[in-house]
């Protein structure tokens, strides 16, 4: 019984759901209405489609809700050949509750929505970031460590051996290296700049200084 | 020498499986270099040495007194120019590439040398996959490897890249040993 109800109120399912209903309604309608002359009590029927109606489709539900007005003030018209207060009334309500479900719903909505958008930017910063802090890891952390072995391997070296032949182009590569480091350094704090536009002119300026 | 690395690399050829990562220690990488470069001459291949780390001439004197017959190598050193300014001239079997960041020039000095030692069973070591990172980004670095190893694979010719294992981010990793048959790391802690 569960899994009939929860497929039949799945928002997949919902035109499917809402021309059974309608049919549903129809058939009340002419059958109760019409033909037993009853114009009582079956009208709440009605509302299960109009909230579904109004909780899936927002405004347009109203105009659903316009026709079942129209149709049963019409048939009650037909039996009693006047005007009465009663399927008025109960027309006016029709449309009244949906349109209450319709504001509520679609306000319900909007705010889901936008829930999702801020998670999903949210997400998506929280990737920034750490794709920017494994990027400054990479690009700064782990050659400091390369330059700083490498100039440690020397000096062990020069104390074990004395100065080699090559010392020379050994520091004018860590030298190389090191001008590379901040050169990198400058390359993200630039990028962090560019995306972050909350950060201060004054910060930014010192930033890429 | 590390007998774990070398039988691990010995194995790996032997299955076929030619594109391999050595991620190592820093202090382990000078070493794990002159292993591979001894153990794939022994083996009776042409060592194309690509190198992004240290200068040609240190890595030549590292394998002299290693007792490696330098004859058996050929250098593509992206790092000496670009560290005193000027490209030595004269030298053989070494390219000179003017910096580790120009990509272009070193992937063609790449196939111009697998091109030239093609009957001499060629195979690459690059030193180093984690110095790259001085250069440029990771993402260009897994793209260049990528293209190196796809050419390696296309011509069955072994590649062995060198990098500390603790240089590299996990995603990176996990990228390049997309493209790798093997990942070795005997020593990393």
């Amino acid at each position: 019984m569960n899994r009939f109800l929860h497929w039949f109120s799945d928002p997949e399912n919902k035109k499917f759901t809402l021309v059974l209903l309608v049919l549903f309604c129809l058939f009340l309608e002419e059958t109760i209405h019409l033909y037993w002359g009853i114009e009582e009590a079956y009208t709440h029927v009605f509302y299960i489609l109009l909230v579904l109606a109004a909780i899936w489709y927002h405004e347009r539900a109203v105009f659903l809700a316009i026709v079942l007005g129209v149709m049963h003030i019409a048939v009650s018209y037909d039996i009693v050949g006047e005007l009465t207060w009663p399927p008025l009334l109960r027309a006016m309500m029709f449309i009244l509750v949906t349109a209450i479900v319709a504001v509520i719903s679609a306000k319900k909505d909007e705010y889901q929505k936008e829930l999702v958008q801020s998670k999903k930017e949210i997400e998506a910063n929280h990737e920034i970031l750490i794709a920017y802090v494994t990027e400054c890891a990479n690009r700064l952390r782990h050659p400091i460590e390369i330059v700083h072995d490498n100039l440690r391997e020397l000096e062990r070296q020069v104390e074990l051996e004395g100065p080699p032949d090559d010392l020379t182009i050994r520091l004018q590569l860590q030298v190389k290296n090191t001008e590379q480091i901040m050169g990198n350094l400058q390359e993200l704090n630039q990028a962090i700049v560019t995306d972050n536009k909350e950060i201060p002119e004054a910060y930014r300026e010192f930033i890429c200084r | 020498m590390n007998p774990d690395l070398i039988e691990t690399l010995t194995g790996d050829l032997s299955q076929g499986k030619n594109l391999v990562l050595k991620l190592s220690n820093s202090d382990r990488l000078k070493q794990d270099n002159i292993d591979i470069v001894k153990t794939m001459a022994d083996l009776g291949y042409h060592i194309i040495i690509i190198t992004t780390n240290q200068p040609f001439e240190v890595l030549k004197k590292n394998y002299e007194r290693s007792g490696i017959d330098v004859s058996r190598l050929s250098f593509i050193d992206a790092i000496t120019s670009y560290a005193i300014g000027t490209t030595p001239r004269g030298i053989q079997n070494v390219k000179f590439i003017g910096s580790p960041s120009n990509l272009t020039d070193l992937g063609i000095a790449i196939t111009g040398v697998l091109n030239e030692f093609s009957d001499n069973r060629p195979c690459i070591v690059f030193d180093s996959v984690s110095t790259m990172l001085i250069y440029l980004p990771s993402a260009t670095i897994s793209k260049f490897v990528h293209y190196i190893a796809n050419k390696l694979r296309l011509i069955d010719t072994p590649g062995i890249f060198l990098a500390v294992g603790k240089g590299l981010d996990p995603m990176m990793i996990s990228n390049l040993s997309t493209f790798m048959d093997d990942i070795i790391q005997t020593d990393v802690v």
